[in-house]
């Protein structure tokens, strides 16, 4: 193919790839979004996706003039448009190529796994990335453009420090043979091998962290299912609820669940009661409420003193109870 | 029982006056409707209520013992029924009750608020009788210019702090009982003068002349299971012993020398049990051994002999005995570590001082 050929091909195709890899991105963020509700996606990625069509002048050179041997270079170089997703950990890595994998609008295949070169070359610490290559996998109609089957998107995913060092060397060390010198080389290694060594320490935080938690997050689990029962609202996850369900997660136990269920079935007023004052009263739309009625009808004194906001905001559900909160 | 799940649905109130200094009745002025509140009023009057004969709170149960037909029990169980007007109407009676009760001419005026609605799950009606005195306080006032000053207001009543108000509550159990009154009802008081001092006098014309009841026959009895369970929790607690004589001290002390002519499981553990987590194990513990939440009328007639001597003893059968009421001045107890055994322990010991010379030895 002539560089005309190549140039020509290229302008006419823009809006396809352009069509399939919007939509590529959107079918991903949603499903992505879903498994990680309630956090908002633009908190979880770190840098904002936004897929990019190749620049012609850059087709034609990685094309022609850069010394790779495509056989049939339009076709061959798969990254005409691609996207780049960032995350913070590397287990979160797993959550995008989950819905990569999953989809049943294209086919996809592997084309880089930094897990797999670290196994080939366990003594070498250079570019990590995880690269696929998504094709249509029949002929789809996006908006007014028709994306044919087979027409591919690249999609990079990558840890925030992995991209960090990435775009600090990708197009200077990598790309040119001779512009690093051993010791530029060496230092480059280093610090990818220390980047490495970090994100290790970030999953073991974070996992470390969730133990520490999992009493309280199973908890709030379980208050947020019996509310959405029991209520018939959606309730809301402010962190309000977590300062309250720490406040008490020494008394909570093992039979919580049955606990607070049987504390609803014998004073069903206390659903009505959060019902009514749910309408304009924030503290009554989190779930965490159910937990403060438990606590107040079984150690009121404890609950006075322990309650992290104000006395005045506890009173009703004493006045509920039948509890002079005064006298505790 | 519990006043969860209070709601009231009719209010009414009335003016009492005192006496004229001829000891003569002077008419209430009776109140022709119903009081309406928007929410938030209504929210705090049940607040006052709730703090009044809310669990801890210093309410008391009593026998009713007046049932004729002028009796507060029978304008109760009139008013429990009644339609909007007859309720207007005949709760003219019980303010007429109430000025006739005040037959002392030191015995302030107020308002007289009778109020109707349920509580408890499942809930069952509620008649209950606030007599508020005024009293008089503070508001600041925004003047123009934003400028800020202090306006006198005289007739305040039912505010949190000062608790000058007495509540009677009738509370009925069983509506389809066939007997007579005052079967079926139980009547709970509010009335700080009954707790706080010795002079049941000064408040005998609430609690009887009016509202025609009288302390239950169980006070003695009441007032010396306080005293065993107390004593029972208290040794079960795991604290040092040092801290453990304390509270023993404080018990006697809350009995014996305390002026309150009440009884109170809150009460007691309000004064003496620092730790919030003590209080409630406290209340746990009473309540499953089914000693009442509200306050018990002091009747020290079963307890007088056990609460004359303390006694202390040691674990080689070595006994301290003394009068209760001059245990904590005489003898002082203190625990140290004693000497090393063969195998190295340290054993706990107690050093007792008693300020006191031997009288006989035998």
């Amino acid at each position: 193919m002539t560089e005309l050929e190549i140039i020509t091909r290229w302008e006419t195709d823009r809006p396809v790839y352009s069509a399939w890899s919007k939509y590529v991105c959107d079918q991903i963020s949603t499903a992505v979004a879903e498994t990680i509700h309630p956090q908002p996606l633009d908190e979880f990625l770190k840098v904002p996706v936004k897929p990019r069509l190749k620049d012609t002048k850059s087709l034609v050179d990685k094309a022609l003039f850069r010394n790779k041997a495509y056989e049939s270079p339009y076709i061959d170089i798969t990254d005409k448009v691609g996207m780049r997703f960032v995350v913070l950990l590397t287990s979160d890595i797993r959550k995008i190529e989950q819905a990569i994998c999953e989809s049943a609008l294209w086919t996809y295949s592997k084309d880089r796994d930094y897990e797999d070169e670290r196994k080939e070359k366990p003594m070498e610490f250079a570019y990590q990335s995880v690269h696929y290559v998504v094709r249509a996998i029949a002929d789809t109609l996006i908006g007014k453009v028709m994306v044919p089957k087979g027409t591919p998107c690249e999609i990079q995913v990558r840890t925030l420090l992995q991209h960090a060092h990435c775009e600090l060397t990708h197009d200077s060390i990598y790309k040119s043979k001779r512009a690093a010198s051993a010791e530029t080389q060496r230092t480059v290694a280093k610090s990818m091998a220390l980047i490495e060594a970090v994100d290790d320490f970030f999953e073991i935080v974070i996992g470390d962290l969730d133990k520490a938690t999992e009493v309280e997050r199973n908890a709030l689990k379980v208050i947020s299912r019996l509310y959405a029962e029991h209520v018939k609202l959606i309730p809301e996850t402010q962190k309000s609820n977590i300062l309250i369900v720490d406040a008490f997660s020494d008394k909570l136990g093992d039979d919580f669940e049955p606990r607070l269920y049987d504390l609803l079935q014998k004073k069903p007023y206390i659903v009505n009661k959060v019902t009514e004052r749910a309408v304009n009263q924030h503290l009554y739309r989190q779930p965490a409420i159910f937990l403060v009625y438990l606590m107040a009808s079984v150690s009121p004194a404890t609950t006075k003193e322990r309650w992290p906001l104000t006395t005045e905001e506890l009173r009703p559900v004493y006045l509920d109870l039948g509890l002079s909160i005064d006298d505790y | 029982m519990s006043f969860e799940n209070l709601s009231i649905n009719r209010i009414i109130v009335h003016e009492v006056f005192k006496r004229t200094d001829g000891r003569e009745l002077v008419q209430p002025n009776y109140g022709t409707g119903l009081v309406t509140l928007e929410q938030e009023a209504l929210d705090a009057f049940c607040d006052r209520i709730n703090s009044a004969m809310g669990s801890a709170a210093r309410s008391m149960e009593l026998d009713i013992i007046q049932a004729d037909a002028s009796s507060s029990i029978r304008i109760a169980k009139d008013l429990v029924d009644a339609d909007d007007r007859l309720f207007i109407a005949r709760s003219c009676a019980a303010a007429d009750k109430l000025a006739s009760a005040q037959t002392r001419r030191d015995l302030p005026g107020g308002v007289l608020a009778i109020f109707s609605g349920t509580a408890g799950y499942p809930a069952k009606r509620i008649i209950g009788m606030i007599k508020a005195e005024t009293h008089n306080g503070f508001t600041r006032r925004v003047g123009p210019g934003g400028s800020i000053s202090l306006q006198y207001l005289k007739d305040l009543l039912l505010t949190p702090q000062t608790k000058l108000y007495k509540i009677g509550v009738f509370w009925e159990q069983t509506p389809e009982t066939t007997e007579p009154l005052p079967s079926g009802w139980r009547a709970f008081i509010y009335d700080d003068q009954i707790s706080a001092s010795n002079k049941l006098t000064a408040a005998q014309y609430f609690y009887e002349g009016f509202l025609g009841c009288g302390f239950p026959e169980t006070s003695a009895r009441r007032t010396r299971e306080f005293h065993d369970y107390t004593k029972e929790f208290i040794q079960k607690l795991n604290l040092p012993e040092d801290s453990k004589t304390d509270l023993h001290n404080a018990l006697v002390t809350y009995l014996k020398v305390d002026q309150s002519t009440i009884v109170q499981v809150s009460a007691f553990a309000q004064t003496y049990l620092s730790d919030a987590e003590i209080r409630d194990a406290y209340s746990q513990f009473m309540l499953d051994k089914e000693f009442p939440e509200c306050a018990v009328a002091k009747d020290l007639t079963d307890v007088t002999t056990v609460l004359k001597y303390r006694r202390v003893t040691f674990t080689r059968d070595i006994k301290i005995i003394a009068p209760a009421d001059k245990f904590e001045s005489l003898v002082q107890m203190r625990t140290i570590d004693g000497e090393a055994d063969e195998q190295g322990q340290i054993p706990k010991w107690t050093e007792v001082i008693i300020r006191d010379s031997i009288r006989r030895q035998e």
